[in-house]
């Protein structure tokens, strides 16, 4: 981040001494020209209220006295934050430093330790997606993959789950607004139950964040931030996009109503689409050439139906956001990822747009409440939330072996997971040291249901007790660090079966466990930044993470991989060490950044091959989930550049470097080297009219470096282009896009993909013609 | 500051040096394989006899130790998504232990006297003693228990290589018969797949037809009397091989297939 100038220029005490408001002026100026910028944006971060800045740069506000972090930012302009004392009426000018990187022009800062990017010891990506990107992907998953060093696993199109620097599941947390999002994070064909379309403002850590979210969020956090508060009186949008390769139809209306200090505002989005198609009219299984029919995959058509609803008051000394959602997702899985692929099954495609057997049907509910109370001069952040993940895997229960059962009766496992979270904060500023202590608690129930077995009833608690501390040691240099104490108890249940057909028999599926879990987190960061053009960071921490049910009491096979995956109850807490490195240099039209990591386990959990056939029928080796000492490393090289004001060109590589230390073999699923590179030209660029054209190369290399069974996959190359025009109409703003993804139709295979194991190419050329009003 | 930096710099570089020399010490990442796999000396057109047994012959190698062998058998009656109630469907694991770099595995397994008659999968799979997993085998075989519905075709008679001229009309005759009642029969003639392993239809589908036979007494039924089987096989049809396939399933859920090559010119 570049420096920013900022003057004190009036701080005077008025006549507003017995009145409990205090009023503040801010002055917004460029750095370079000292004119006023008009329309720039004063963000309070307390309460989420923003105030935009008139035709004189100017904006003002009125608040009760207090301790308030400011965001400032402008369009061309360098973003800045500032915490301020506010005791008596207060006015100065703030001066923005412009600039073409179009990245940096908005920062949302949300971590709990307040503190501007640049003295920030860990970096932090920050993302705003537009609504006419959120069409490009079909997940949300997929929408964060263009950021270096983050990908996604996917099964088939509507099913995606984030990965971090190869971590995924249950290293990485993903917060919807203030809580942890808890579905069944730990299976790698369990997507992310979030409305692709609901997140505009996201923000990522790559590397160690287990200090602030938890034990989980050892590789990474994706955290996504509360929409604004909306403007006075009634506005809203639709976003519609139509994508050609599988008949994809999305829509997406937003409504929001605020009145003084109070608002509301609501969500729906709906999509449908049919079988997708791929570049190829056939595949290679197991020594078998099978048909892909019309290029379509066979039962992958589904359809999401998303909603949610938030109220939102904006006191003086508290506010309060109140949220409901729901989502609901049904989508088809190709035959062949539960099975044997079998001719007879694809060579008739049937209708592709009915979603058959078999299936997922997942339904997430959240009810949410975030609550800032200002004690003292300070705030408290509380964060409760009630969630319940509902998913049901359906298939034909003859097909794996159950002949007793109804074959109407397709329920084959249901997992209902409920959490309850709490989650604390309160920060305060010392002398020389600012302070943030904080809580995290968590308790789950899940339960079964279903004629297949993998895991048993289970409840967990997770609490953890955290402080972060942070200050300068001189104008150059910052630092931070902070210690977290988790406690972990793990509570499930025996659980006794039929063997298979054999009614009146019971085999001990999974035993009954209960484990105490308790450890420490720690983390000792600096930033250096000499002049406006450098920012060095490095942060060293010591992370822990408590090993979730699957780990310990799974029993079950995993249809498609034919595993037969069982948990270890004596597994112990996996334990690491992290180092991330950041370097930034950048001037007003050229960025890059080097970011570094090399992660130490002691102890890592996986799975591991047993060498043992599994008894079960229609099931192959058992893996047996195993601990060993591993390192983890690799990095992202990030770089943008502007030669002239209207053209942006940038390139982003990441790799992954991973070894067990016991095998001496890879880790699984670890992403290949790629890089993203990127241009995009202005066309046009009016305060009226905006039109651009952009055009996207992604280079993936081979990925060679497989655990064991786990087949290598060869590198593709892929090209992606769009164009869009923005331009007001009867005061409304419309944005229509269209795009064209894989224009090359080119037939590949992604190493992280559910349907990899089938040497089923990814999906083919797609075209996305999208529209986005807003109001 | 600088400082700082002096110190990370060889204190990364160093982990990464480490890191990047692999130690490339023989890590035994080779699948073991399945040469050949049999039953009773066969690897297509296998029939069993329930009440009677099998026996599987399977080669094995492996670079460095052989793991385990599994033999899997389960049914393939669902292929035509029919209602199979049956509960006397034959389904049998089998593992074998295995060692050394080569061996052939001779294993018998008894097919149950009540075993429904039908189409069985037998699935072949090997791993070895480091857990590598080598690509499976699968045979398949019909079952009969002396129950399953008799298909008798007259016409045409596939004792010999059958032509067929393209715009001429292919009837089938004869009959099936069973000594319960006739549930359902399904008729199909398609392209076989150039090239590919014989299972494999898919092609173009010249005639599909479903009977659904929910009447009482149907212990036999005509091609012609009953079903009107009259193929016209299109003037635009591709030349080449096709294969007929007639299943016939009873109210006990036995099964058989008869299937035919027949080629059109």
């Amino acid at each position: 981040m570049l420096r920013l100038l900022y003057f004190f220029l009036i701080s005077l005490c008025s006549a507003g001494q017995l009145v409990a408001q205090r009023k503040l002026i801010v002055e917004f100026r460029d750095s370079d020209t000292k004119k006023a910028i008009p329309n720039a944006l004063l963000e309070i971060h307390e309460s989420g209220a923003h105030i935009s800045a008139n035709a004189k740069g100017l904006c003002s506000v009125e608040l009760v006295k207090g301790n308030y972090h400011l965001h400032f930012s402008a369009t061309g302009f360098e973003a800045d934050d500032l915490d301020i004392t506010l005791k008596n009426d207060t006015s100065f000018t703030i001066y923005l430093k412009p600039t073409f990187v179009e990245l940096k022009e908005v920062l949302i800062e949300e971590g709990m330790s307040k503190t501007t990017s640049r003295k920030l010891t860990q970096d932090i990506e920050r993302i705003n997606i537009s609504e006419t990107n959120k069409t490009e992907g079909a997940t949300l998953a997929e929408a964060l993959s263009n950021v270096a060093g983050v990908e996604s696993y996917n099964t088939g199109v509507g099913v995606a789950k984030p990965i971090i620097r190869g971590f995924t599941a249950t290293r990485i947390s993903v917060y919807d607004q203030g809580i942890k999002q808890e579905g069944q994070q730990w299976g790698m064909d369990h997507g992310l139950e979030i409305d692709p379309f609901s997140a505009t403002r996201i923000e990522i850590l790559k590397g160690a964040g287990a200090l602030q979210y938890g034990s989980d969020a050892l590789g990474g956090v994706v955290k996504l931030l509360p929409d604004p508060v909306p403007d006075e009186g009634i506005s809203g949008g639709y976003t519609g996009m139509y994508k050609s390769n599988n008949n994809t139809l999305g829509n997406s209306v937003h409504l929001n109503y605020k009145n003084d200090n109070h608002f509301v505002s609501g969500r729906l989005s709906y999509q449908d689409y049919d079988d997708y198609r791929i570049p190829a009219d056939e595949f290679t299984y197991n020594g078998f050439v099978l048909p892909v029919v019309d290029n379509r995959l066979k039962n992958t058509a589904g359809q999401l139906l998303s909603g949610r609803l938030t109220y939102g008051y904006l006191g003086e000394k508290y506010n309060l956001r109140l949220m409901a959602s729901q989502y609901n997702q049904k989508v088809g899985l190709y035959l062949g990822a539960t099975g044997i692929p079998r001719a007879f099954d694809l060579s008739r495609i049937g209708d592709v747009s009915d979603i058959d057997l078999p299936n997922q049907d997942v339904k997430h509910s959240k009810l949410y409440a975030k609550l800032n109370v200002k004690l003292k001069d300070n705030w408290l952040t509380t964060d409760i939330g009630y969630q319940e993940n509902n998913r049901v895997e359906n298939s034909n229960p003859h097909a794996h072996g159950f002949i007793e059962i109804d074959e109407n009766d397709t329920k084959a496992l249901g997992l209902n997971l409920k959490t309850w979270s709490l989650n604390s904060s309160y920060s305060w500023s010392g002398e020389k040291v600012k302070y943030v202590l904080g809580t995290n608690q968590q308790f789950q129930k899940n339960e079964r249901s279903g004629w297949e077995y993998l895991l048993p009833d289970f409840e967990t608690y997770n609490g953890g007790v955290f402080t972060l501390l942070n200050g300068d040691f001189s104008e150059k240099l910052s630092w931070s660090g902070g210690l977290r104490l988790d406690f972990g108890n793990i509570n499930s249940e025996q659980y006794l079966q039929p063997w298979y057909n054999d009614l009146d028999s019971l085999v001990e599926r999974s035993p009954a466990l209960n484990r105490n879990f308790f450890n420490y987190a720690a983390s000792l960061g600096l930033s250096y930044y000499p002049d406006e053009s450098w920012n060095f960071k490095l942060n060293l921490a010591k992370s822990f993470r408590v090993p979730v049910p699957a780990e310990l009491v799974s029993n079950g096979v995993h249809h498609g991989t034919f595993r037969h995956e069982i948990g270890n109850p004596d597994l112990d807490a996996e334990e690491g060490y992290q180092l991330d490195v950041t370097a930034i240099y950048q001037q007003k039209a050229f960025y890059v950044k080097l970011t570094p990591f090399v992660n130490y386990f002691t102890n890592y959990l996986y799975l591991r091959p047993s060498g043992r056939f599994s008894p079960l029928p229609d099931a192959g080796q058992m893996y047996i989930y195993s601990q060993t000492e591993a390192l983890h490393m690799g990095g992202e090289l990030f770089a943008e550049v502007h030669p002239i004001e209207r053209l942006h060109i940038s390139t982003a590589l990441e790799y992954v470097y991973n070894l067990n230390l016991e095998t001496q073999l890879p880790l699984p699923f670890t992403p290949p080297l790629s890089n993203l590179f990127a241009m995009e030209y202005d066309l046009v660029k009016t305060s009226k009219v905006k039109c651009n054209i952009a055009g996207e190369y992604r280079a993936t290399a081979a990925q060679n470096r497989v655990d064991r069974n786990e087949k290598p996959t060869p590198g593709y190359n892929l090209f992606n282009a769009k164009t869009s025009i923005e331009f007001l109409f009867w005061k409304t703003d419309v944005v229509l896009g269209l795009a064209c993804r894989n224009i090359g139709n080119t037939a590949y295979l992604s190493h992280l993909s559910r349907y990899r194991i089938l040497n089923l190419s990814e999906q083919g050329r797609n075209f996305i013609v999208s529209v986005n009003i807003e109001f | 500051m600088k400082r700082i930096l002096k110190i990370l710099v060889p204190v990364i570089g160093g982990i990464l040096l480490m890191a990047s020399c692999d130690k490339d010490d023989d890590n035994d990442t080779t699948a073991p394989i399945i040469k050949s796999a049999t039953i009773d000396g066969e690897d297509h057109d296998i029939s069993a006899t329930a009440g009677g047994s099998i026996t599987f012959e399977v080669e094995v190698s492996d670079n460095e130790e052989l793991g385990q062998l599994k033999l899997d058998i389960h049914d393939i009656f669902d292929g035509h998504e029919h209602k199979s109630t049956s509960a006397n469907k034959w389904a049998d694991v089998k593992i074998v232990e295995l060692s050394g770099t080569n061996e052939t595995v001779t294993q018998a397994m008894d097919v149950p006297a009540s075993a429904i008659a039908g189409p069985y999968h037998a699935i072949i799979s090997v791993i070895d003693a480091e857990g590598n997993e080598g690509e499976f085998v699968e045979l398949e075989m019909m079952v009969s228990n002396g129950s399953e519905p008799e298909i008798n075709l007259t016409n045409p008679d596939f004792s010999v290589e059958v032509h067929a001229m393209k715009g001429s009309t292919l009837s089938l005759k004869g009959s099936v018969s069973d000594d319960v009642d006739l549930a359902e029969i399904f008729i199909v003639l398609e392209e076989e797949h150039e090239g590919h392993d014989h299972k494999s239809a898919g092609g173009e589908v010249l005639y599909e037809k479903d009977f659904d036979l929910d009447g009482s007494s149907d212990t036999s039924w005509d091609f012609q009397a009953d079903g009107s089987v009259d193929i016209a096989i299109p003037t635009n049809a591709e030349t080449g091989h096709y294969l007929l396939t007639i299943r016939a399933e009873d109210a006990e859920g036995n099964i058989n297939i008869f299937s035919g090559e027949i080629h059109i010119m």
